[in-house]
């Protein structure tokens, strides 16, 4: 009996083995490459955040010197009637 | 050479550089209250780079054989450097530029931005969404596991049910009689070949149209006085911080929700239970559910891909129809028709979802 049963933990157990393999890890699976990730995910936030505020300093920039090219031609002196 | 002598020889030969910055200088963007819907084209412009830029790295390593695929994504995912990353951007690329994509149309739609003389822009428009969601499709089917399986052969099915020419269709796609190996060769070819070179012949027609007409105007702003600021370099910042915005957001989906990958397709096994369709078909899926099975002595999904397709070419034709908005008046009932087609489509896709 106890034969039969171990035989039949062993083809459970082999069985088991290339079902579990189905599995499939879709990050890496080691915790240490996982945290890496999330830390570049967080480098990548701060880098891309960094780089809409310069993009935003340079366009107000850019306004501010059309404004001022606008106001020297005229555009925006009020007209008297 | 350094960069500047080759900067000179070429403007030497070929001056396009100074008439394209003059031609990005003279384009003017109007600035008003509705201006954030012009963005939502550039993002999926943007994202349409994306997808290009992650299919080729993925191109690379698949392998489009049924008796190969399957692994060879499990290979990308599993030992290829950054695979799963490449794979899961590229998912969620296309689901972004999918989702894009329906708001620019249903943005388009409401403020009549098709009405004439745009109605050939609203048309490439709305043949770039049909291709993006063909490209969806054939994508996911590249899988080869058996949730893409059961949907591919639902989805040709369903075309297969078009009168007169839905064999033919249903045919065309599946390269045969059922969904085979022989499936999988083809949509790999729609994928990799047919499709990328519709979508960049249309999306050059339509930048071209854009180009050509400028940027319509809602009626709404019309009689307001309309600010107008250049393309270049206002609205193009603009556009760039927009984009890496999108950009840094897929790259989080892709990192924190990498799509899954079900067991491997086989062909003979019965479709596994609760199997659902990418969110953009959900609205069909529910909406042939409400369909019975027969219906005045006619096949019920047959009458109900009728009616789809029908209200789909009305969708379709709808700048032709409206004439008003043409005029340049308000036309209340076609806006009252977006609004219903809008509802439709997110009521039945959550439906679709929940259930």
């Amino acid at each position: 009996m106890k034969r039969l049963l171990s035989l039949m933990a062993t083809f459970l157990f082999t069985t088991a083995g290339p079902a579990a393999a189905e599995e499939i890890s879709l990050l890496p699976p080691s915790a240490y490459d996982r945290s890496a990730i999330y830390l570049d995910l967080a480098l990548f936030w701060i880098a891309t955040i960094v780089l809409i505020v310069l993009i935003r300093l340079k366009l107000r920039e850019i306004e501010r010197v059309q404004s001022m090219e606008r106001k020297e031609n005229g555009e925006t002196a009020p007209l008297l009637d | 050479m350094s960069f500047q002598r080759l900067k000179g020889w070429v403007s030497d030969r070929y001056d396009v550089a100074d008439e394209m910055r003059e031609i990005a200088r003279h384009k003017l963007v109007p600035v008003h209250g509705r201006e954030i819907w012009y963005y939502t084209g550039g993002i999926v412009l943007f994202l349409f780079i994306v997808q290009l830029i992650t299919g080729i790295a993925l191109a690379f390593y698949y392998v489009p054989y049924f008796e190969k695929a399957h692994e060879s994504v499990v290979e990308i995912v599993t030992k290829l450097n950054m695979g799963w990353f490449f794979r899961s951007l590229h998912h969620w690329g296309a689901q972004a530029a999918i989702f894009v994509m329906f708001v620019h149309v249903f943005a388009t739609l409401l403020l009549k931005s098709y009405r004439k003389p745009r109605e050939l822009l609203w048309v490439s428009g709305f043949c770039l969404l049909g291709i993006s969601i063909f490209f969806g499709l054939s994508g996911y089917f590249l899988l080869w596991d058996e949730r893409a399986f059961a949907a591919v052969r639902v989805a040709t099915g369903g075309a297969g049910n078009l009168p007169v020419f839905g064999g033919w269709i249903k045919a065309f796609l599946r390269g045969g009689i059922d969904v085979t190996g022989e499936t999988l060769t083809r949509f790999y070819a729609f994928h990799v070949c047919l499709l990328p070179v519709l979508a960049l012949a249309v999306i050059c027609f339509h930048a071209l149209l854009v180009q050509f007409h400028g940027m319509s105007v809602p009626l709404s702003q019309q009689k307001k006085v309309v600010k107008q600021v250049p393309f270049f370099p206002n609205i193009l910042y603009r556009d760039l911080m927009i984009w890496l915005f999108v950009l840094a957001v897929v790259v989080t989906l892709a990192t924190l929700l990498p799509p899954e990958i079900a067991k491997k397709a086989d062909p003979l096994a019965p479709p596994p239970e609760g199997v659902k369709p990418e969110w953009y078909f959900l609205f069909l899926f529910q909406t042939l559910k409400l369909f019975p099975g027969t219906l005045a002595g006619m096949n019920g999904e047959t009458i109900a891909i009728v009616l789809i397709s029908l209200a789909i070419l009305f969708f379709f034709l709808l700048p032709f129809f409206d004439r008003k908005s043409g005029r340049g008046e308000r036309s209340p009932l076609f806006t009252a028709i977006g609004i219903a087609y809008l509802i439709y489509f997110i009521v039945m896709t959550v439906v679709g979802y929940v259930t």
